[in-house]
């Protein structure tokens, strides 16, 4: 059987035709297409940011321009600083005397990549423990289960705080941070996903085929009981750029100039009045961003519920 | 298993997490002097050398971690939870339980929002599915749990203090729980009733006033995930057969829904609650942040920055501790609400 023949019979195809039919069923909602148009637009923004807006403009600092305001089409009322020479400036600059807009467009990479990093890392620790804990059940699903109890009794936020504290002010342990505070969800939802896996007829029907344990939890438990997970993920995607950007809002940033959404906003925490674009569009396009891969989310899961489907 | 026993086992689990959580946050705070160093907590710069030797011996600063924790465990057994440098040198129990009324406060404040919008928006959405309520519903729950806290809180100062101000309009206040001094008894440590119960009006209407926007900001963020919750249940309720029987037996549809769905499709509903408000109670570190709340979420961020892990180990092990009973009494609660779950 040739490679390709793959593609028109058996396991594989089936797959495709199912990813077929939820893109189909995707299609049907107006809120997932436009959340996944919004979505694939930051993302291609995550890919040619450098491009549209010299990354060294980040470290080119005019503090006559900072906190001022240049834009002909509105203006924010009496306390606000702004300037009438050119550049004109549609979002206004910030504290370094840098284009907002500039800076929001420079930081879209940072906050993509590592929303999919910490995502995908949470997503891939969770769902390796929290399957071995669901099939191998007894002492070692126990353990694993209190270990997650105890994380879930936590503030995550708090303990993400702690971490950030510890290893100090940098962006890759402050991402590391996020994520040892957001594998257990994964464990905990994986589990039950295997756990009401093993026990249908087909599991029973491999292991007297004589199929191997990892083969049946890796090959065939997995795949069938990852949809729910992936949803979550893309879920969890909006919820990973919240908690990252408020992390570097409260001041585990390591230098208030790095171009990072949360990062800009916390840099208008003390000019509020005077300056409220600051924190009004960093936390808008961190909204934004959010929202679409919410949607999206949101989405797939209705499309994905087997009560719901066919 | 009967209900006492499975309560029994539940509390012992919930000595384990407890020991557990107690064990990591005091390795985490203990067992990296930089970030948290235990002695900074106790000592000036003008404290002797001899002193800080003997603090250090006291409370065991000198030994290994694993003996360490003894030293605190034997303490917290003794009633003394160290000191907080930041907060005068107080006991830091005595730091948290001062803020703690605060945080209560803003939270029933929260969960009162929380229900008062969320359970009509709820119902509505599920009685009018797939259609114009339902998908504006399902928008300000996605934007609820997809807002910044920090954006939200600031515009809503900017708004409602700010340009209320200018425009001339009746404005709100932005920041802290009071205007003025605590001039009046403190009985429960809430600003509202204590304004109440010593019949100062004026001083409870301010207290209320300054509750507005931090409680709207943090209902904003929990009431859409509510919404869904009761519109999915309240779907789920709908399709059964005792509905349709109800229906056919010529009830109008207002006493069908409210005397005979609403009643079961609340159980998710009231344990969702119910956690939220467990949440809350471990302080809203972000909202109290903005709004600059005097409560214990804001405290616990005041310490993280200070480095005093004495106050994170007691805020963390009664946080946990709100959080885990809060999960036995929703699961007991299922129990009264639901007659066909045993346990």
């Amino acid at each position: 059987m040739g490679v390709f023949d793959r593609f028109r019979t058996g396991e594989l195809a089936a797959r495709i035709a199912d990813i077929k039919y939820t893109l189909y069923l995707l299609r049907r909602n107006p809120l997932v297409v436009l959340g996944s148009m919004i979505s694939i637009f930051f993302i291609v923004l995550a890919f040619v940011a450098n491009l549209i807006v010299d990354p060294n403009l980040a470290y080119v600092f005019d503090f006559k321009r900072s906190y001022a305001w240049n834009n002909p089409y509105f203006s924010w009322g009496p306390g606000t600083a702004s300037v009438s020479s050119p550049p004109v400036h549609y979002f206004g600059t910030d504290g370094w005397g840098r284009d907002l807009l500039q800076m929001m467009i420079l930081a879209i990479p940072l906050d993509i990549s590592l929303a999919f990093f910490i995502t995908f890392g949470a997503l891939a620790i969770g769902v390796t423990i929290g399957s071995l804990a669901g099939y191998i059940g007894g002492k070692i699903d126990e353990t694993i289960l209190r270990v997650t109890d105890i994380f879930f009794a936590f503030p995550g936020l708090l303990l993400a705080l702690v971490f950030a504290a510890i290893f100090g002010k940098n962006i890759t342990y402050l991402a590391i941070a996020v994520l040892l505070v957001w594998w257990p969800t994964y464990v905990r939802l994986m589990r039950g996903q295997v756990l009401s896996e093993k026990e249908k007829p087909y599991v029973e029907a491999l292991r007297a085929l004589g199929a191997g344990h990892l083969r049946i939890l890796f090959r065939h438990i997995l795949p069938n009981s990852i949809y729910p997970i992936l949803v979550q993920a893309t879920l969890d995607l909006g919820g990973v750029i919240l908690t990252f950007s408020a992390l570097m809002f409260l001041g585990f940033s390591p230098s208030s100039a790095i171009p990072e959404l949360g990062n800009l906003a916390s840099d208008g925490i003390a000019h509020v009045f005077t300056a409220p674009w600051l924190i009004m569009f960093p936390g808008l396009t961190i909204l934004v961003i959010a929202l679409a891969f919410n949607l999206v989310g949101d989405g797939l899961r209705d499309v994905l519920d087997p009560r719901l489907r066919r | 298993m009967k209900l006492y026993q499975y309560i029994i086992r539940r509390l012992i689990l919930m000595i384990l997490v407890l020991f557990g959580v107690s064990l990591i946050v005091f390795y985490l705070g203990r067992g990296f002097p930089e970030a948290f160093d235990p002695l900074t907590q106790y000592i000036t710069p003008k404290t002797p050398p001899d002193v800080i030797e003997q603090i250090k011996k006291t409370h065991g600063f000198d030994r290994p971690i694993y003996e360490q924790y003894f030293f605190w465990l034997r303490d917290v057994f003794n009633g003394d939870w160290g000191n907080s440098n930041w907060a005068n040198g107080l006991p830091v129990n005595e730091v948290f339980f001062s803020r703690f009324p605060y945080t209560v406060e803003l939270s029933i404040a929260a969960v009162i929002l929380t229900v008062a919008i969320g359970l009509p928006l709820g119902i509505i959405s599920a009685l009018k599915n797939n259609k114009l309520p339902d998908h504006i519903s399902r928008i300000i729950a996605l934007t609820g749990y997809s807002t910044p806290s920090y954006w939200f809180g600031y515009m809503l100062q900017l708004v409602f203090f700010y340009y209320f101000y200018i425009w001339g309009l009746p404005n709100l206040p932005s920041s802290l729980a009071i205007s003025g001094n605590y001039d009046v008894p403190r009985v429960t440590g809430m600003p509202i009733l204590d304004g109440l119960l010593a019949g100062n009006l004026p001083f409870a209407w301010d207290a209320f006033a300054h509750l507005i926007l931090p409680a709207l900001s943090l209902a904003f963020i929990s009431l859409g995930y509510l919404a869904r919750i009761v519109r999915a249940s309240m779907l789920e309720v709908l399709r059964q057969d005792y509905i349709t029987m109800a229906r056919s037996k010529g009830l109008r549809e207002r006493v069908v829904i409210y005397r005979h769905a609403l009643k079961n499709a609340l159980i998710p509903a009231v344990t969702l609650t119910g956690l939220f408000f467990a949440g809350l109670l471990g302080g809203a570190l972000i909202t109290e942040f903005v709004f600059q709340w005097p409560g214990v979420g804001r405290a616990s961020l005041l310490a993280v920055f200070q480095g005093d892990s004495n106050f994170i180990l007691l805020y963390s092990l009664v946080i946990a501790t709100i959080i885990v009973v809060a999960n036995l009494v929703v699961d007991v609660l299922y129990v009264f609400l639901d007659p066909r779950i045993k346990y």
